[in-house]
């Protein structure tokens, strides 16, 4: 019953969602003000519609409903409420669902919050977003159904994926999708202006926003899938280039590269045709992303087409990418040429190209790496693996010469070759540089590092990377001169600034947030590790670790039984803590899961797993022991670029003043003098 | 200054840029193990032995994992891999041998890499093509620009312009008039009189 009723509410959403496209084509075309509105109802209607069915998933799941085969298949009676609410988006169909419901919520939002300046454009905004929401939701109702019967009602679900039993996989997916989702709004208002012709600055300040949010949002959903993968795979890593990983990093290094592109646009007008290519492109990865981690083309070519629904997102992606880019051909150029001419030369702004040329030439390494084995596949049938070792003889490249340029490019002005403060400020920071490089060789360790080549460029790196850290807070203090003659103390003197330079001050700390997570990738380049076979109280040691084990032990945690093997670990005969490796065995699951022990420092992880135990008496255990340097550093780093990326959606100078007025013109409807007196898109 | 500048990055980045496609096309790899130490102890050669092990299990794909080495797993394959690369390593046979052995055996899907034959090349040239042809474009399309609009910059006098909108203005009058059927003279659209004139 609960499965007609969800299904039911599915179908009444796709009905509204191609009714609010139809409307909001016809408003466009005939400048429409009520069919416009008629459309954005029915658009919220399609949300709320799409709410109500994933209310009755989660009611079906607390129910334990399992003649739903979806509940059936990802949960079962011992299931704690947490991980119960969870399974929603643990399969195939729940995250299929939660993409096209957080999408249709910020359709929604997008919409009713829509800028008086952008009013002229909303219908096709609507349309745009409608559409892409009325093909996820076809096929949830077609080859995606989430409510699928499975009759008679069996008594106990097959049990949820233990390595989804995770607190990181309760919110990464939802944050990542909402990075993915809220790609779609910079999206919508690319094929908008193109539709309409032309971009405002309404437009940017809109996009702006949008695109910043989900930058935040991609920044901490793709952190928080390594921080799971660090945790619960139990090979020390927490990036390993595979394709599902690779997928969530090019829509990141697509918005960074629109970011980048909508500062020119902003300052200088330039870049307005570069800036719609980078939205569609970041939309379009989001949804490459999903194609090939929901189609099963990443195992192979020919697994691809035994399902329904690869092919389905195969079309759709590809008339996403065709129909954009053809309109992107025929609508271009009408798009205004700025008012300035071009002068580029040795500039901020072509530090910005040189930014953007980097983060692009990254994504195209990606691309090619994460699509070449399947190309090579369908081409020459001849089957090859491309993983971590090819993208680590490109990345580094790029991350360095990046170093460089956030240095160069902050520290220059636009249409100015001359940097403030001269040729002073590069050479003091190269002197001030040494010391925290230094300091940080000696924590870290890195001379321990014994082959020539990574020291060498473990050093190299560190160095750079400070020296750009000091550049950065060198133009910081130059900023921050001309607010020491505010009156009213420090405070009113910072409170000044920030106000005047919020932008600015979030892009300085996600800037430091990105040269320091490239100084946590420099630290562990070099992890050591050591497989051991301990008894109780018996001592290993590792990296002047020592790790002596305590008592074998069984507890029960949630619905997990596990097998724990306590290791006390001390360094020069001082206590540093206890790490709890463990095995995992959950009810439904015949096989045991590992629990990887971390203890964290700031410049060491000591990260223990177990490869195996005595079974009958867990005297004797083997160990898989690890010495991680300064992954805390990358994580901690991304916080602070995730920091950066909300204080600059603060700009108020971007944010709430428009320095364009245009109202909506509308032929039918409640007539263009109405579209001013009564708020335009918040009536 | 500015030229030099863009010299020395250039430079830079092309010497960047070749030294990494030297290891990249060269058949050794960067990591190559350095000669063993002529310290006598077994520690030091234990040392050394297992690098060499490292190097080979890292650069071999765990067959039934994703994403992961054969060092980096312990899936009963990759260990069944591990012992093998260790008694072939015994036996004293060098990196590239056992890599061969294994691509024998399994395809050059068992590498972590491309191969730099057939189609597989491209997915090397395509990078480095880019690497390499990115600043050239950036180069040409945008710094270079200054340079031409040197000769932009030096603006006609603005009654110039002018005169050239009013001869343009004044033709397409004329020649819409002209194309008016019938009433040549007659109904002529207004000459403007005014100020603009040339």
């Amino acid at each position: 019953m609960p499965a007609h009723l969800g299904f039911m509410f599915l179908l009444l959403a796709l009905i509204f969602s191609l009714y609010g496209f139809g409307a909001s084509i016809a408003a466009a075309w005939l400048r429409h003000r009520r069919l416009y509105r008629s459309g954005r109802m029915a658009a919220t209607m399609t949300a709320t519609f799409i709410v109500l069915a994933a209310i009755v998933m989660w009611l079906s799941l607390f129910s334990r409903d399992y003649s739903i085969a979806y509940v059936w298949r990802n949960s079962s009676n011992d299931l704690p409420a947490f991980y119960t609410f969870t399974t929603f988006w643990s399969a195939l169909e729940g995250s299929h669902f939660l993409w096209m419901m957080i999408l249709a919520i910020f359709t929604v939002i997008a919409l009713w919050t829509g800028n008086r300046d952008n009013e002229h454009i909303m219908p096709w905004v609507a349309a745009s977003l409608l559409a892409v929401v009325s093909w996820m939701l076809y096929l949830a109702v077609s080859h995606s159904d989430p409510f699928v019967m499975q009759l008679p009602a069996p008594t106990n679900g097959l049990g949820k994926n233990p390595l989804l039993q995770n607190p990181y996989m309760a919110i990464h997916p939802p944050t990542l999708f909402t990075g993915y989702t809220a790609l779609a709004i910079p999206f919508a208002y690319a094929i908008a202006a193109m539709a309409y012709g032309d971009i405002t600055e309404g437009w940017l300040k809109t996009t702006r926003r949008w695109t910043l949010f989900a930058w935040c949002a991609l920044t901490a959903g793709v952190a928080l899938g390594g921080h799971w993968a660090y945790v619960e795979l139990g090979w020390a890593g927490y990036w390993a280039w595979d394709p599902v990983e690779n997928s969530s990093f090019m829509p990141w290094l697509m918005a960074t590269a629109l970011l980048h592109s909508m500062v020119i646009q902003d300052k200088l007008g330039h870049l307005k045709r570069s800036g719609i290519i980078l939205a569609i492109l970041a939309f379009f990865f989001s949804f490459f992303g999903t194609f090939i981690t929901r189609s099963g083309i990443i195992s192979s070519v020919h697994s691809f087409a035994d399902g329904n629904i690869g092919p389905n997102y195969l079309i759709f992606i590809a008339s996403l990418l065709v129909g954009s880019l053809a309109l992107f051909a025929f609508r271009a150029p009408s798009i205004l040429p700025p008012d300035a001419g071009k002068v580029w030369g040795v500039s901020k702004e072509s530090a910005l190209i040189v930014t953007q040329f980097l983060l692009l030439t990254l994504a195209a390494v990606v691309f090619i790496g994460t699509v070449f084995p399947i190309v090579s596949e369908a081409v020459s049938n001849q089957r090859i693996s491309i993983q971590a070792p090819y993208f680590n003889a490109f990345a580094p490249w790029i991350g360095l010469a990046m170093i460089v340029a956030i240095a160069m490019g902050n520290l220059l002005r636009y249409h100015s070759a001359k940097i403030p403060g001269g040729r002073a400020v590069l050479i003091n920071a190269a002197v001030i540089a040494i010391l925290p490089a230094a300091l940080f060789c000696w924590r870290g360790e890195v001379f321990k590092t014994t082959r020539a080549w990574p020291l060498g460029a473990q050093i190299v790196g560190i160095y750079l990377v400070m020296w750009s850290v000091v550049c950065l807070c060198a133009d910081f203090r130059q900023r921050l001169a001309p607010f020491a003659n505010v009156a009213g103390g420090v405070f009113a003197r910072w409170a000044a600034f920030l106000r005047r330079n919020t932008a600015y001050t979030g892009a300085f700390v996600a800037h430091i947030g990105v040269l320091l997570a490239i100084l946590g990738f420099l630290g562990n380049y070099r992890g050591v590790d050591r497989e051991v076979t301990l008894r109780s109280g018996e001592t290993a040691s590792l990296f002047g670790y020592d790790f002596t084990m305590g008592k074998f032990q069984v507890r029960e945690e949630g619905n997990a039984t596990l097998y724990e093997a306590p290791l006390l670990v001390t360094r020069d005969g001082r206590e540093v803590g206890t790490v709890y490796p463990a095995k995992s065995k959950y009810p439904t699951k015949p096989e045991l899961m590992n629990e990887v022990g971390v203890l964290g420092g700031f410049w060491h992880d000591l990260y223990a797993v177990i490869v195996d135990f005595e079974k009958k008496s867990g005297e004797t255990v083997t160990l898989q022991l690890h010495v991680n340097p300064t992954v805390r550093l990358v994580f901690m780093s991304v916080v602070i670029m995730v920091l950066g990326g909300i204080i600059a959606a603060f700009d108020r100078i971007r944010g709430d003043r428009s320095r364009d007025v245009a109202g909506g013109v509308w032929e039918h409807g409640s007539g263009s003098h109405a579209a001013h007196s009564q708020g335009g898109g918040r009536a | 200054m500015r030229a030099f500048l863009t010299l020395c990055l250039w430079t830079l980045w092309l010497a960047l840029t070749v030294f990494h496609a030297v290891p990249v096309f060269a058949n050794q790899s960067t990591t190559a193990p350095t000669t063993a130490s002529t310290s006598a102890s077994s520690d030091a050669k234990a040392s050394v032995f297992q690098d060499q092990f490292r190097d080979v299990a890292s650069d071999l794909r765990c067959p039934t994992c994703v994403g992961l080495s054969v060092l980096e797993s312990d899936a009963p394959f990759s260990k069944q891999i591990k012992d093998e690369v260790t008694s072939q390593l015994k036996a004293g046979k060098s990196h590239e041998e056992i890599l061969t052995f294994f691509t024998e055996r399994y395809g050059p899907w068992i590498l972590r890499v491309p191969p730099k034959t057939g189609v597989s090349i491209l997915a090397w040239a395509i990078p480095l093509a880019v690497l390499l042809a990115g600043p050239l474009a950036v180069w040409f399309l945008v710094w270079r620009r200054r340079d031409d609009l040197a000769g932009v910059e030096a603006v006609k006098p603005l009654e110039e312009i002018l005169a050239a909108w009013n001869r343009d203005i004044n033709k397409r009058r004329d020649s819409l008039n002209s194309s008016l059927p019938g009433n040549e003279g007659s109904t002529t659209l207004a000459t403007d009189e005014g100020g603009n004139q040339a």
